[in-house]
């Protein structure tokens, strides 16, 4: 083995190592306690039992997936009409601001989302920044509260969430030769058709993209919902998180874990059926 | 058509960007049905001035008017021309048929015509089968082709063509020089093409505009520009040259006496020149000759001695590097002549140099 081959060896060992202790092992580890029996005293009873995967189909249950897959999806919808405009525009950009505008869509990532999510309580509550401008504005007479409402859960999911549709959306952005957009005025197409015909089908990797990396993270967002809606507004995640540590349900919570995992995965592979069609049909270009 | 008005006329056009002049007092008639092409080294503006008539630009000053009507506030999308991209930019999620219709469905044409033109336009650029592939999947020169086909199916008021060819291998390039000249004179649409390369422009145009740094510096047809450059500039950028110092002495019915690297002689020029003004003559290597040391016959052309430097042997022409003893090197091309005992001349051979009698340009001496 030479120097380069143990090199690849190594790294590439190590990651396998890593995400089988970290990702793999707990994935088995979950699935096997989905089948698995409740027990009041200890964490887990061993005989297998569909019992965890009989609790969740369940019309409470399919309720919350109902409302997770809702706000996730709104969370997506959000997140690609507020991203678009703002990537197209940082994309086209020619002047020093692009840098200085993508370091302020980057510096989110390097906080702690939970202190921005208390940050956005502080926004949002009776006595907080919202609340008394608008009465500083004269538009409401007394303090009002966002808090604890729908609007509130997407205000949070959207804000946490944005970067991860903005940065796919500038690459694919920046990645069209100007000359297309040229050539679709030149042959006739307003902006808006241009748009429609040429932009837009061009973008359309890095909105699915995005939209992958905004919908899955928003379906477990627990502490979103929970901070911001009040637990009213229950995500899976919530659910989840309810069986293991308030229910002491263990085989439950697994068995949603292993559904939401495995919806999970259903749009991954989606995902990448998609892109590669898209791949294969860019790569032969050059 | 409006008779004898130019299809595009420019007029004082000028151009900055961030206060870099690109463009400057530019005036051009275009005319219907020619195949006119812009002609100058990178930078010289020649790329503006083309999306200056497609209207991706706006002018600083001056007017652009197609067809009669002034354009400059129109944006491209309704502007009566269409435009060949360089890089083709064909729409690469759309099917080459779908790019070929792609104009036909922004003007509101029905589908059924579309469909009959899309075929027509395939065909006339030799593609009838390829309309279901992906641009991606066609060659270099066919997607050349479907870009070309693209822009014509449009029947535009003129076609602009920026260095479409550039990308294509020397013996394409060829074949689509010709095809091209062809498709103009057929179709009767206005070509106006861009390029760097004077080869591909004389081989194809009825008309060369010659820019340089922003300013036109001569339009013609190319046997005008290649024979009678109006200055050192053009004359330098068409083709190789060979130029040498003089004086005038005195000019009387187009023929000017003066005195050429040393050497008395006559000079056929229409222009006038004062007497003692300090003059240049420009010369093609194929417009030098070598005479024969005894030779008397063409006494008003001067003989200047020098010393074959080097010889290269071309197929058709035989090429000679010669150094002439005024410490000017020059080039001669010499066609072969099968009926002619033609002495080969080796490195090192003293020879005497003269031109063919007539064949010369004068120019004022200019710090060029």
């Amino acid at each position: 083995m030479n120097m380069h081959n143990r090199f690849r060896f190594l790294s590439i060992s190590g990651a396998i190592l890593w995400l089988s202790v970290f990702g793999l092992f707990p994935g088995l580890l979950m699935m096997g306690t989905s089948f698995l029996a409740r027990h009041e005293a200890h964490l887990v009873d061993f005989r297998f039992s569909l019992e965890g995967y009989r609790t969740i189909i369940d019309p409470a249950f399919l309720k919350i997936l109902w409302n997770s897959l809702y706000l996730a999806a709104g969370t997506t919808l959000l997140c690609l009409l507020a991203a678009y405009p703002f990537a197209y525009t940082l994309a086209r950009m020619e002047t020093r601001w692009k840098k200085v505008l993508l370091m302020l869509v980057m510096i989110p990532f390097w906080t702690n989302s939970l202190v921005r999510t208390y940050a956005l309580v502080f926004m949002l509550k009776t006595r907080g920044i919202v609340s008394t401008i608008l009465v500083w504005l004269g538009i409401t007479a007394k303090p009002v509260s966002f808090m604890y409402t729908e609007a509130a859960v997407f205000i949070g999911l959207t804000y946490t969430l944005l970067p991860f549709m903005i940065l796919p959306l500038y690459s694919a952005v920046e990645k069209i030769d100007g000359k297309m957009i040229e050539a679709a005025r030149d042959l006739g197409a307003g902006s808006w058709r241009t748009f429609f015909h040429v932009t837009l089908p061009l973008t359309m990797p890095g909105i699915v993209a995005g939209c992958m990396m905004v919908f899955l993270p928003a379906l477990g967002m627990f502490f979103v919902p929970d901070m911001l809606g009040g637990g009213k507004h229950l995500l899976v995640g919530n659910f989840i998180k309810n069986q293991f540590l308030v229910a002491r349900d263990w085989p439950t919570g697994a068995a949603a874990g292993v559904v939401l995992t495995l919806l999970m995965l259903a749009l991954i592979y989606v995902h990448g059926v998609s892109k590669g069609r898209l791949n294969k049909a860019g790569k032969k270009k050059s | 058509m409006t008779g004898n008005n130019p299809i595009i006329r420019l007029e004082n056009l000028g151009m900055r960007f961030d206060n870099i002049m690109v463009l400057e007092e530019l005036n051009l008639d275009i005319h219907n049905g020619e195949f006119i092409t812009l002609l100058g080294p990178s930078g010289c503006g020649k790329t503006t001035l083309l999306r200056l008539i497609a209207g991706f630009e706006s002018p600083t000053s001056g007017t652009v008017s197609i067809d009669g009507r002034i354009m400059n506030d129109v944006p491209p999308n309704q502007r009566r021309v269409n435009t060949v991209f360089q890089s083709y930019a064909l729409f690469p999620h759309m099917s080459v048929s779908n790019n070929l219709a792609f104009g036909l469905r922004m003007a509101g044409i029905a589908k059924r015509e579309r469909d009959q033109r899309v075929r027509e336009a395939l065909a006339m650029v030799d593609l009838p089968d390829m309309g279901d592939r992906m641009p991606a999947n066609l060659s270099g020169g066919q997607q050349q082709r479907v870009a070309i086909a693209r822009a014509v199916i449009n029947n535009p008021k003129a076609l602009l063509l920026d260095e479409p060819l550039s990308a294509l291998d020397a013996k394409l390039r060829k074949r689509m020089q010709v095809q091209l000249k062809h498709l103009c004179r057929k179709l009767g649409i206005t070509f106006v093409f861009v390029t760097h390369d004077q080869q591909e422009a004389f081989a194809m145009s009825d008309r060369v505009v010659v820019l340089d740094n922003g300013r036109i510096e001569q339009v013609g047809t190319p046997e005008e520009i290649y024979e009678e450059p109006v200055n050192l500039k053009v004359a330098r950028f068409v083709g190789e040259t060979c130029i040498l110092d003089g004086s005038a002495h005195h000019w009387s019915d187009g023929i000017l006496h003066a005195i050429v690297e040393g050497q008395p002689c006559q000079l056929k020029t229409r222009r006038s020149f004062g007497s003692h003004e300090s003059i240049r003559v420009v010369l093609r290597p194929e417009d030098m000759v070598i005479v024969p040391e005894d030779d008397i016959a063409s006494t008003h052309q001067p003989r200047l001695p020098g010393t074959v430097n080097e010889t290269v042997y071309k197929g058709s022409t035989w090429d000679m590097v010669v150094d002439l003893d005024c410490g000017k090197q020059i080039l001669i091309t010499e066609f072969f002549n099968e009926d002619e005992d033609r002495i080969c001349h080796k490195t090192g051979d003293r020879v005497i140099v003269s031109w063919f009698e007539g064949w010369e340009v004068v120019l004022p001496h200019e710090h060029a």
